[in-house]
């Protein structure tokens, strides 16, 4: 584990195949929490989590929460966890234990993939401790791979041991089970050149002029693109080196929009899942919670690209 | 929580603050148009020999309306001298034009044309003059700033103007018990934000100090900044500001950097 994770997180993984498993593995979880003085979280789809309830019972420390309210969007989610994490007064330790929903199609799967390999990033820093819960029943073998490749320990017999399987998140968004979103292959709808800081509302223009003319993505949805590709081309600028060319793709009920610098390209696909402590890198925090998805990677012509995506489908 | 009835617009005594001279350009053309809307009589200052450019047949050459409403005298040229600049001369030409039947009188001109015939002193004065006459007749001043010459004066200057401050992409204007901003926020105007908010939170005669965010349509981290930087020195001598009305995406902002939650800053409900 990086040294840089609070002593108390954890993020482990149980693979069952039998409810018996599940509840014990559930039970013993909640039963650690409460007796180590933390708050402690259930959550599953409603049906599943009344019979958690039942078998559970109550406690002051004990709170039960529906995946149809917590678990709308993947990075709603994460960054969810982290205000509440971040915002919290009293220091006791948050466990949290239940099943990550299952995707509706591959691309919504990928997507709570990568949300569970990001985990350790936004919420390593808090004294946070999960038990993700995959029942191979109901859950195809691409998925349990995808949980063994994102969580660092397994919870086996009741006991956590380290996971060989385990990929680090940067290697991790690199590998098939990850599917990253890519451009599209399409030809763009627009595109611009950034050169400085005076003409940074070129970029926002363009997405305003665009979308609102060519998609009929919800206007909430295009003034957060707005500001998140405005952030992403921020960075460009001081972290990168100008010109930053911006290029959008409009689709009847999404937006992509595609933001490369002409800086030496060494951005770490992580940034910006982190709750930022100094200013500086708050930019792609801020860009990360505005949109559904928020890549970065290595330009092919040699800067830095992020890859940003809104949807009104949350995924 | 309602905005405070303020809108955004071309009228009043009003500061256009430009970097640019295409920006000074655009902006006389917007204030000309909106004068040629409301049928009033509009004068300009310039100095004497102007070059072609920067002289208003210039400014106007791409407004046909404008060039033809000079022809006929409904845009004056007037050049400028000390006498320009006394209120009472001032006050005698506007209404000289009322009573010769136009609803309303414009008038507008660079400081610096100023500057050249009367002091800066003098003419902050008839700055303050020019305040009291724009409320008291039907009468829309521009005063034209560089950004070059004045950055460091913007918030004292802004006090003087009762229209409020305009910019390329944005605009801040007083109302009552605070400040209502209209536009674009982000790192072209931060500075410009953030001066007026701490001048007008110092003189702040009430508690909280408002900020109309209700016409702000983009705001991103550096204007985000500038609210909160220029409400500092208000905030930290024990001053309560309430963010009012902020649409719905720009609140969105204000609340995953915190401010809702920020040292003595107070949150109205979202439009």
């Amino acid at each position: 584990m990086r040294t840089s994770h609070h002593s108390a997180y954890r993020h482990g993984l149980l693979v069952h195949d039998t409810d018996e498993e599940l509840i014990e593995g559930t039970r013993t979880f909640v039963a650690r929490g409460l007796a180590s003085g933390a708050d402690v979280l259930v959550h599953g789809p409603s049906e599943r989590v009344d019979l958690m309830r039942e078998v559970l019972g109550s406690h002051p420390r004990l709170g039960y929460g529906f995946d149809e309210e917590l678990y709308q969007a993947p990075m709603r989610t994460l960054f969810g966890y982290q205000h509440t994490l971040a915002e919290r007064s009293e220091p006791r330790e948050l466990w949290v234990t239940g099943t990550v929903p299952l995707g509706l199609d591959a691309t919504q799967q990928a997507a709570w993939h990568r949300y569970e390999s990001a985990v350790d990033e936004a919420l390593g820093t808090y004294p946070f401790a999960a038990l993700c819960t995959y029942d191979t029943r109901h859950r195809p073998a691409s998925v349990i791979a995808a949980a063994l490749a994102t969580h660092r320990t397994v919870n086996v017999d009741l006991t956590d041991r380290e996971n060989p399987q385990y990929v680090e998140p940067a290697a991790f968004l690199a590998a098939p089970l990850a599917l990253r979103p890519e451009a599209p292959a399409t030809p763009p709808s627009s595109s611009t050149v950034i050169h400085d800081f005076d003409h940074l509302s070129a970029a926002r223009d363009l997405v305003r002029a665009d979308a609102y003319q060519n998609s009929a993505v919800a206007p909430q949805t295009i003034e957060q693109l707005r500001v998140a590709v405005s952030e992403a081309v921020t960075n460009g600028l001081l972290h990168g080196c100008p010109p930053v060319r911006v290029t959008l793709w409009t689709d009847v009920a999404s937006l992509t929009c595609l933001v490369e610098d002409s800086g030496p390209g060494h951005l770490d696909p992580m940034t910006g899942f982190r709750h930022p402590e100094r200013a500086s890198s708050m930019g792609l925090w801020v860009a990360r919670q505005l949109v559904d998805d928020l890549m970065i990677r290595s330009s092919p012509s040699g800067g830095c690209s992020v890859l940003l995506t809104v949807t009104d489908q949350p995924l | 929580m309602e905005s405070l009835g303020w809108r955004p617009g071309w009228d009043g005594h009003l500061l256009l603050f430009y970097s640019e001279e295409s920006q000074r350009h655009a902006g006389v053309a917007a204030w000309v148009r909106r004068g040629l809307e409301l049928g009033s009589k509009i004068l300009y200052t310039q100095p004497e020999g102007d070059p072609p450019d920067r002289s208003l047949p210039g400014l106007l050459q791409d407004e046909p309306d404008a060039l033809e409403a000079m022809e006929r005298g409904q845009i004056q040229v007037v050049p400028a001298d000390p006498s320009t600049y006394d209120p009472v001369f001032i006050e005698a030409v506007v209404d000289g034009a009322l009573s010769d039947g136009y609803p309303s009188v414009r008038w507008s001109g660079d400081a610096s044309t100023a500057w050249g015939v009367i002091p800066r002193s003098r003419h902050e004065l008839v700055e303050q003059a020019t305040d009291e006459l724009c409320t008291s007749r039907p009468l829309s001043v521009l005063c034209q700033y560089s950004a070059l010459e004045c950055s460091d004066a913007i918030g004292p200057l802004s006090q003087s103007h009762g229209g409020g401050l305009r910019e390329q992409r944005f605009q801040a204007a007083p109302v009552e018990g605070g400040l209502a901003v209209a536009g674009e926020l982000d790192a072209t105007n931060q500075r410009t934000l953030s001066s007026l908010l701490t001048t007008a939170t110092a003189a702040a005669e009430r508690d909280p100090f408002v900020v109309d965010l209700s016409w702000v349509d983009f705001l991103d981290l550096p204007g985000a900044r500038a609210v909160l930087l220029g409400t500092l020195d208000h905030r930290s001598s024990g001053g309560r500001v309430r963010l009012q009305a902020p649409q719905p995406h720009v609140a969105q902002l204000l609340r995953l950097l915190g401010i809702d939650r920020a040292e003595g800053i107070q949150w109205g409900e979202t439009r």
